[in-house]
């Protein structure tokens, strides 16, 4: 067990930054999804599964495609 | 020049606000992290997985490693990711028709397709700059990459790889004014060049080369010289891609 | 602003034939038409954003080609959807257009202010991806006003618009007619007949008449509207003895009188009847049956 926290430590150099730009990325767009519910096609489940769990596509996706704004749902 | 400079603010402006700067930095970023971080994991997590009792000689991961990452991340997921995000550039403008009233107040045809253009290579030098700078620091900290070679000359041929995608890109998108015009010519473009791969006498001249000879240029193996044509051949056609756009923009009903 | 001779073909189908126009300076010119009669087609024409298939445009003296055309200098337009950036304010969205004309750094904001002014959008803050219809209709006249144009040009300024946000409109064109020359389209006669100096209808392609409104107006047939403090069948049946043509239409009477004599006889008459007169008017919406004839 000793041997993987040794592992983990050796790695955080890595993870820290790793994690905190992935999380941070899908907490954003989750907060961006739930806060503007406009979205071109699909609705705010399928775009929040995506958002949070595919990493880093799944927003960029959400981004370039998926947000609506509040004026093309008016036409 | 005012003009110019007035429509690329607004490219910019539209750009942030669309959350391009956001995804372009978050994601190069955790790309040039990736880089030496799978280099140096991998060893780790085969033997983990390996059946007890096998005995492994897995080579300690080098500087080489983490760069051999860097040229098939980089290409593949990177490349694939700045071209979606930068694949609706005309399509979106000429969908909605919020080009009709800057038009008929004078603008210049050319500038639109200039500043998009120029604001797209701006990007990229900005991801690849992240990455690079990133997976340099990292790789720069843990191994010794003495030994390697023409680093920077590698990293500016597969920049100038993706600059002829994204002037393809553009074409394609303008030409065909729908999101997906980009993307599919552009990937139609890509399965071309793969295919004029398979013939071993393109290799002199083929810009895919370009993306494909940075690690045997590390290495040694690949001499600047011997991407010299495909160089300038692909910095050729981006600008040829750059006017054919232009030209056909200048007669396209908005 | 001349057009001369223009046609414009769709394929093999022709959308504008042979069309002639002249639009004097500092008027209002509505341009009456149904929808698909091709009003849109050639105000597109005239700013080069189509090619025409024969025939030339001139604005201020300027022959428009298509694609860039320096007679767009002297031109403000306003589609008939405008379209704006989401992601901008409206004074933002009117610097991106004054660093377009080239307007001089020094004019820009007293010209933006007056402009937001005019529309009434000085007080707003929202982003433009927020306004309504007709708010934006408001920027898109602001931003066609922009680098005062000889010739503004507005698509179906009003037709999308409830009546408050088309007297709006309304009101913010006539007030425009001072630095510019309005050149309208609208499928709505009785906004053209509001504003307008000069009316032209186009219809299947060809302008079938184009005057001065005044004239239109004048040659209107002699029909008076009365209404009278009696039903007005009543009314008819003790005016039963005079030799002019009457017939009542929702409660009021039309009467034809062609000539002065004729309304003095009228007037007479109803006074010796003793009958009440409520309200009386010329009946002015000619413009609106003649159209109707053309379409029926």
């Amino acid at each position: 067990m000793n041997n993987d926290l040794d592992l983990l430590l050796e790695y955080l150099p890595f993870l820290i930054p790793l994690i905190i730009l992935q999380v941070g990325l899908a907490i954003f767009s989750a907060i961006h999804v739930i806060r503007h519910p406009y979205y071109r096609f699909g609705n705010q489940v399928m775009w929040l599964l995506i958002v949070l769990f595919i990493q880093f596509i799944g927003p960029l996706v959400y981004f370039v495609f998926g947000r609506g704004d509040r004026h093309s749902r008016a036409n | 020049m005012n003009q110019w400079f007035g429509f690329f603010k607004k490219e910019w402006f539209e750009s942030v606000k669309t959350y391009k700067l956001l995804l372009v930095v978050v994601i190069f970023s955790i790309l040039g992290i990736l880089n030496p971080f799978t280099a140096k994991i991998t060893p780790v997590l085969l033997e983990q997985f390996m059946p007890a009792g096998t005995i492994m000689d897995l080579p300690e991961p080098t500087a080489l490693d983490s760069w051999l990452q860097f040229y098939k991340n980089v290409p593949q997921m990177g490349l694939v990711v700045f071209i979606l995000l930068f694949s609706t550039m005309m399509s979106k403008e000429l969908e909605k028709g919020t080009l009709v009233i800057l038009l008929t107040k004078g603008l210049r045809r050319s500038t639109v397709i200039t500043t998009k253009y120029m604001m797209a290579i701006c990007y990229w030098t900005l991801a690849i700059l992240l990455s690079f700078t990133i997976t340099y620091a990292y790789t720069a900290f843990y191994w010794d990459q003495s030994t390697l070679q023409h680093l920077f000359f590698a990293a500016s041929c597969l920049y100038i790889f993706g600059l002829l995608l994204i002037a393809v890109t553009l074409w394609g998108n303008t030409y065909f004014a729908t999101p997906y015009g980009g993307i599919l010519v552009t990937f139609i473009g890509m399965i071309g060049l793969f295919i004029t791969a398979i013939f071993p006498q393109s290799k002199s001249w083929n810009p895919l080369e370009l993306a494909t000879a940075p690690p045997q240029l590390l290495t040694g193996d690949l001499l600047p010289a011997d991407v010299f044509v495909s160089y300038l051949l692909t910095l050729g056609l981006t600008l040829v891609f750059v006017v054919l756009t232009v030209v056909h923009f200048k007669r396209k009903l908005v | 602003m001349q057009i001369n001779n223009v046609t414009k073909q769709f394929g093999t189908h022709e959308v504008l034939r042979d069309i002639n126009l002249n639009i004097p300076e500092h008027t209002v010119f509505g341009f009456v038409g149904a929808n698909g009669s091709g009003k849109t087609t050639l105000m597109k024409c005239m700013l080069g954003l189509l090619p025409l298939t024969a025939g030339s445009i001139s604005i201020a003296g300027e022959c428009v080609t298509f694609g860039e055309t320096r007679s767009n200098d002297y031109v403000g337009y306003l589609p008939d959807v405008p379209e704006f950036y989401p992601f901008f304010h409206a004074r933002q969205y009117l610097e991106l257009c004054a660093v377009i004309t080239n307007m001089p750094k020094s004019e820009r904001m007293t010209r933006i202010d007056e402009l937001l002014e005019l529309v009434g959008l000085v007080d707003t803050k929202s982003l433009i991806g927020t306004f309504s219809r007709g708010m934006k209709q408001r920027l898109g006249i602001a931003q066609a006003l922009l680098n005062r144009p000889k010739l503004l040009i507005c698509d179906e300024p009003t037709s999308a618009l409830d009546p408050a946000g088309r007297a709006q409109i309304l009101s913010i064109l006539q007030k425009a007619k001072t630095e510019t020359t309005v050149f309208f389209s609208t499928h709505i006669v009785s906004d053209a007949v509001q504003i307008c100096d000069h009316v032209a209808m186009l219809h299947e392609g060809t302008i079938i008449f184009q005057d001065e409104l005044i004239n239109l107006q004048q040659q209107f047939s002699g029909q008076f509207i009365y209404t009278f403090t009696i039903p007005a069948t009543e009314a008819m049946e003790q005016l039963q003895n005079l030799p002019f043509t009457m017939r009542v239409d929702a409660n009021t009477l039309l009467v034809t009188l062609p000539d002065d004599a004729a309304r003095l006889t009228f007037m007479k008459e109803l006074t010796r009847q003793k009958l009440i007169v409520q309200s009386m008017q010329p009946q002015t919406k000619l413009l609106e049956q003649l159209v109707l004839e053309v379409l029926g």
